[in-house]
């Protein structure tokens, strides 16, 4: 018997280090940042702290992302563009226009993401709706609400001085998005709930048999899913200024985008964090190269959409070849 | 692959039993109400109704071929969607990739149509490569057609950055012609209605595609090919969505990328109504088409009631959480009369 | 091998089918030892063993799915070469196979089915595939129920064993037949129709290989039997030469003697307390069973119905190896996982379980390992459910350690530690690893399906001593396994057979023999019965009541 008798502590880390996802995507982002500086002419600091700041909000929905996707079976949330402006507009509707009531907005605008991924969780456990098709109709109801919002709704500015503060050199955003991750991460790799989530994305059917209640943690990933979008709407809403019905449309695509280029695979079963979050980063680094460039908006467009096939076949390619 | 003697040889015949008369086809009528066809049927009829009398003009021919001719291309794209889903996939790029060939049919196709045709041939060629990356991978499709959506995006704003553009004239007869008896909206959806139904019931290749929904192993120890089969029917969604742009083009006269962000949603909630099942293998060709034609008249309804346009959507949503609330239901009711 | 020279009237007839010296490894187990096997023309040769005798190996050789690890194979003077051998070549050869259900597409009409491989779908060839279905069902099976527009996924799976049959019959340049245990879910006329259609198949030159448990039934319809036993031919001749006893006991299993009474010498029934009781869990060293007080029972099964359950009722009590015996399909693993669920899910009866339950999984690819993950965290979601490793939400590692070591101590997991990803260990390992979590989670009953399938025999060792441990520990065991010789260690085996139990035996009465013999009785007489058969039902003994008595009853 080669197991030695000590009993030697197999502590996870919080942040799981030893996949090199995260590596490669930051390297990947750094490789981004230096040609951003190259067609700028100069190095371009305010440039990565901006990025790093639209970075975070696209890595807390990321983030989301990545744990509905983890729970395996095809989920994935398109809801949370829709969620993150639904979000927001309750939030600034609660608040009032001077945010004298900003603290009951901003539960009120955290308790419509708790509402929308409560929503889709059951329409994919119960009429058994593919959750592209669920989330989608919730996005779109979520969507027509903001519609009919209206346009005359103001950010508080209290919420805006709030987002927008540094913090020890870190602007308050990605104080925050720092603090959340943190959460995700220690729930994820410290609570059985994180080793349950990862069982049943690897197989429904032998983690009913280990005891895994699966229709609820289905519906709990969603839930944290719309949580986390509220949470980035809100942030976002603030940092901007202002808010608008197609404030988020971006981050639909950008969420999955970071997942997969972080290297998680889409069929779930797997997570990492502190990849996704660098892919997150790397992704709006891509953006703004090609901006930089001249390219159009449509060219973004194709870019990223490019990008997401690519490494997923290349991952693909790759996880047959091991 | 061999093909085999079409007759039954003596020794399988042991006895040659004179058919007389085959079974007649089972009464459905029992089963009509739980048929998805029939659901998108009702929801039709419901609609149409209800258009009559908000807006009794709509009664005549040339108001039902006002009243239709915006519908066209929800059909096509639906009926496209509908093919994919056939053999178990999910197409989320059909809005954009339709929008895609509404901007190409709108500039190229005008100024070069040679060109143009060239173009969007190309198109139904990018979604015969979209399938078979989705088949070669196995990457879920969901995750290549958001990839490719926002290509097609990407291409559109590209060629067209503002809403603009100008259809053809060719292009723009042909739905603004005038047929006898009916409506040319009703003959073209007549035509695609059947065609698709025929395509799914009738030939061979369709029978292979429901296979493929339903038993690829089967498929597979039966001779045929996985790849080629899936391609085909990417292929056949690439050329349906070809003529719902082509169609979208000829009814707003103009191309517009962003007009289609929420067509892909519509697709869903149409072939869900119309009574086809996401695993794949069971489509309703006939019951699709209604159900477009239900969904689309819906929102002019709502423009009738004075509804905001921003409801459209909404209300989609609502109408398909409303049936399959319904369908679950009564398949929960089933289950219960059955146990007593 | 134990031979019966089987005179040939025709030596000079090519066989259509012959297979020589077929070996098969799986891994380290030896499933075939150098069969060989062949067909004449117009013959109906019988193909019969019990569980893991190596009969869906051979035919899975046969069919062209997976290749033999050495043998040769022939169709008529055609050498098969494995490496390209498919299912498609032996489609080509004129092998035609049957299994249950697989290979029809539900979605479709009957006659669709046909048409898959058979050409256009034009109108006129409609009518012709209509009409050529049809024809067929109506030739094997006269006065069928089946309308060959009917949708597959609407028809009974009685109507759908009738299709496939068919289906398979119409390959237009027919040599041989297979079929797959046909009659398991055909009913007693349609038997009778295919069994009539099959010689009348043969007569005209076509072989037919027929794959069965029910013995009367194959003695009755074959010209030759091949006994497998153990991945050997154990026995091969004439359908005449051997009678149903012979057959059996070539099978493995022991024959009684006509008349003779079921001798159970020495086996005190266990008597339980009434109703279910909740007992506190005894102390580990138990010492002999007769001194302690008498155990409860702690799960109780009555009058189960669904799937393949026909009525079972069974009682499990603590600190007690439960087995579950009987040819594979008789509704063991649906027992198992209606425990597993508390009865949830099946159409009538009752299942009360007294505390908690772990399951340990057979399909170890599809329902028990997380493939992605190491050894720890499959062995740790098992061991989650405890209270002093999971507190306050939050793992508490060093206690999860500690049970993840003592496990992977106990059952001596050929590995050089716990972070080694699962998908490196050798299956018996793996199954290992399946226990392992499960013991973790100190369940009060464990669930086992078929736990030392395709597992090398010092891990079944391993296996049977932990199971042994648990019981010490005033665990219930209840284990499903298709190994009749290893029901040693259990308390007390029920047998199934057909979706009853048909026999329970209690201590020095378990034995690999009984088992068989209790695995083929049926609940109803056979309609097969020939002149050296018993006669009547066999009752199902109940568990509480004296020793069974053979002989006839109503």
């Amino acid at each position: 018997m080669k197991v030695p008798d000590v009993a030697v502590t197999y502590k996870w880390p919080t942040i799981d280090f030893s996949r090199l996802g995260w590596a490669f995507t930051l390297a990947a982002a750094i490789v981004l940042w230096l040609i951003a500086c190259a067609i700028s002419g100069h190095l371009v600091i305010n440039l990565l702290f901006d990025n790093l700041i639209l970075g975070s909000f696209v890595a807390l929905v990321g983030v989301g992302q990545m744990v509905v996707i983890a729970s395996g079976d095809g989920a994935f949330d398109l809801s949370i563009p829709y969620v993150m402006t639904l979000a927001a507009f309750v939030c600034a509707a609660v608040s009032g226009a001077q945010g004298k009531n900003l603290a009951v907005g901003i539960l009120a605008g955290l308790g419509t993401g708790l509402v929308a991924g409560i929503f889709n969780g059951v329409l994919v456990t119960g009429p058994g709706l593919p959750p592209i098709v669920a989330t989608l109709a919730t996005g779109y109801i979520a969507y027509t609400v903001v519609l009919l919002m209206g346009t005359q709704l103001v950010v508080a500015p209290s919420l805006t001085r709030f987002a927008q503060q540094s913090w020890h050199g870190l602007t308050m955003v990605i104080v925050v998005a720092i603090v959340i991750w943190t959460v995700v991460a220690l729930v994820r790799g410290q609570t059985p709930y994180g080793l349950h989530l990862h069982a049943m994305g690897q197989s429904r059917a032998a983690a009913a048999l280990a005891a895994v209640r699966v229709k609820t943690m289905a519906i709990s990933t969603f839930v944290i899913s719309g949580f986390l979008a509220a949470i980035a709407g809100i942030l976002l809403s603030g940092y901007v200024g202002g808010i608008y019905a197609d404030m988020a449309t971006t981050y639909l695509i950008g969420s999955v985008a970071a997942v997969v280029v972080g290297g998680t695979s889409v069929r779930g079963g797997e997570s990492a964090i502190a990849a996704t979050i660098f892919g997150a980063i790397t992704v709006t680094l891509l953006t703004t190269v090609l901006e930089l460039s001249g390219a159009g908006p449509g060219l973004q467009d194709i870019g990223e959409g490019a990008v997401i096939i690519i490494v997923v076949t290349v991952a693909a390619q790759a996880q047959t070849a091991r | 692959m061999k093909t085999p003697p079409m007759k039954l040889s003596e020794t399988q015949l042991a006895s040659p039993v004179a058919v007389t008369s085959l079974p007649a086809e089972r009464k459905r009528i029992g089963r009509l109400p739980a048929s998805g066809a029939s659901t998108a049927a009702v929801l039709l009829v419901a609609v149409a109704v209800l258009t009559i009398i908000l807006q009794p003009s709509a009664a005549s021919s040339s108001g039902v071929g006002l009243l239709l001719g915006p519908t066209l291309p929800v059909v096509f794209a639906s009926l496209a969607q509908m093919f994919i889903v056939l053999v178990g996939d999910f197409d989320l790029s059909v809005g954009y990739a339709i929008g895609l060939v509404n901007v190409f049919s709108a500039t190229v196709l005008t100024t070069d149509i040679w060109l143009g045709v060239v173009v969007l041939f190309a198109m139904v060629l990018a979604y015969v490569a979209m399938g078979a990356i989705v088949e070669l991978v196995h990457v879920p499709a969901i995750v290549i057609t958001l990839g490719a959506s926002f290509i097609w995006l990407g291409v559109g704003l590209t060629v067209q950055p503002t809403p603009g553009g100008i259809s053809p004239t060719w292009l723009l007869q042909v739905t603004n012609a005038t047929w006898p008896v009916l409506p040319e909206a009703v003959y073209i959806l007549l035509a695609g209605a059947a065609i698709s139904w025929w395509i799914v019931k009738r030939w061979r290749l369709g029978m292979v595609l429901r296979g493929l929904g339903n038993n690829r192993g089967a498929l597979e120890s039966s001779g045929w090919s996985v790849m080629r089969t899936r391609l085909s029917a990417y292929a056949l969604a690439g050329t349906l969505v070809v003529i719902a742009g082509l169609l979208t083009t000829s009814v707003t006269t103009s191309a517009d990328i962003n007009a289609n962000s929420t067509l892909t949603l519509t697709t869903f909630v149409v072939i869900i109504i119309g009574g086809c099942q996401f695993k794949g293998g069971i489509v309703e060709p006939v019951g699709v088409v209604a159900a477009a034609v239900a969904i689309s008249l819906l929102a002019s309804v709502l423009a009738f009631l004075n509804v905001a346009a921003a409801w459209n959507t909404a209300v989609e949503g609502i109408v398909l959480v409303a049936v399959l609330s319904m369908k679950w239901a009564v398949h929960q009711f089933g289950r219960f009369t059955r146990r007593l | 091998m134990n031979c019966v020279d089987v005179a040939m009237s025709e030596p000079s007839t090519q066989a259509v089918l012959s297979m020589n010296g077929i070996v098969k490894f799986y891994g380290p187990n030896k499933v075939l030892s150098g069969v060989d096997f062949s067909i004449r023309p117009g013959e109906i040769v019988g193909l019969v063993g019990a569980n893991g005798a190596g009969k869906t190996t051979l035919l899975r050789i046969l069919a062209g799915i997976t290749p033999p690890s050495s043998g040769t194979m022939s169709f008529g003077n055609q050498n098969v070469s494995f490496g390209a051998y498919n299912p498609l070549e032996a489609w080509e050869h004129g092998v035609a196979m049957v299994y249950q259900g697989l290979s029809l597409c539900t979605n479709m009409a009957v006659w669709e089915n046909w048409s898959f491989r058979y050409g256009r779908v034009a109108p006129k060839n409609r009518r012709a595939r209509t009409v050529e279905a049809q024809q067929m069902l109506e030739n094997i099976f006269p006065a069928n129920n089946v309308s060959p527009r009917a949708i597959v996924a609407e028809l009974p799976l009685a109507q759908r064993q009738m299709v496939e049959i068919a289906r398979a019959a119409s390959h237009p340049w027919l040599k041989l037949l297979v079929l797959d245990e046909p009659s398991s879910a055909l009913s007693g006329e349609s038997s009778t129709k295919l069994h009539n259609y099959v010689k009348q198949l043969t007569s005209r030159g076509t072989s037919v290989i027929y794959v069965t448990h029910k013995l009367d039934e194959i003695l009755g319809l074959a010209d030759r039997l091949v006994v497998l036993r153990n991945g050997e031919v154990r026995w091969t001749g004439e359908a005449r030469g051997i009678s149903r006893r012979q057959l059996v006991e070539e099978l493995g299993g022991r024959a009684i003697e006509e008349g003779e009474m079921a001798r159970q010498p020495g086996a005190q029934p266990a008597t339980y307390t009434d109703p279910l009781r909740i007992t506190s869990r005894p102390s580990a060293n138990t010492g002999e069973r007769a001194v302690r007080r008498t155990p409860g029972v702690v799960v109780r099964v009555e009058g189960l119905y669904g799937n393949t359950l026909r009525g079972v009722d069974l009682v499990a009590a603590e600190c007690e190896i439960v087995g579950l015996a009987g040819l594979e399909g008789a509704g063991q693993r649906d027992l198992v996982q209606a425990v597993f669920h508390r009865g949830r899910g099946i159409a009538r009866g009752h299942v009360t379980v007294a505390g908690s339950v772990a399951y340990v999984a057979g399909d170890r690819d599809r329902e028990g390992t997380f493939e992605l993950w190491d050894i720890y965290r499959n062995i740790l979601i098992g061991a989650a459910r405890l209270k002093r490793v999971v507190a306050a939400g939050r793992i508490r590692w060093r206690e999860a350690d500690a049970v993840v070591q003592q496990w992977f101590k106990e059952l001596d997991i050929a590995a050089s530690s716990p972070k080694v990803p699962i998908k490196a260990l050798s299956g018996g390992n793996q199954q290992k690893v399946l226990l392992a979590r499960a013991f973790s989670s100190e369940a009060r009953v464990l669930l086992l399906d078929d736990p030392t399938r395709g597992v090398d025999v010092a891990t079944k060792a391993a296996v049977y001593a932990a199971l042994t441990a648990q019981r010490a520990s005033g665990r219930t065991v209840i284990v499903y396994s298709t190994e009749d010789a290893e029901f040693q260690y259990c308390d007390r085996v029920y047998v199934f057979a057909e979706g009853r139990i048909s026999g329970e035996l209690v201590g020095a009465n378990i034995s690999g023999p009984e088992i068989v013999r209790l695995s083929y009785e049926h609940g109803e007489s056979s309609i097969y019965a020939g002149p050296d058969e018993s006669r009547g039902p066999v009752r199902r003994p109940d568990p509480v009541s004296a020793p069974h008595k053979g002989g006839t009853l109503t």
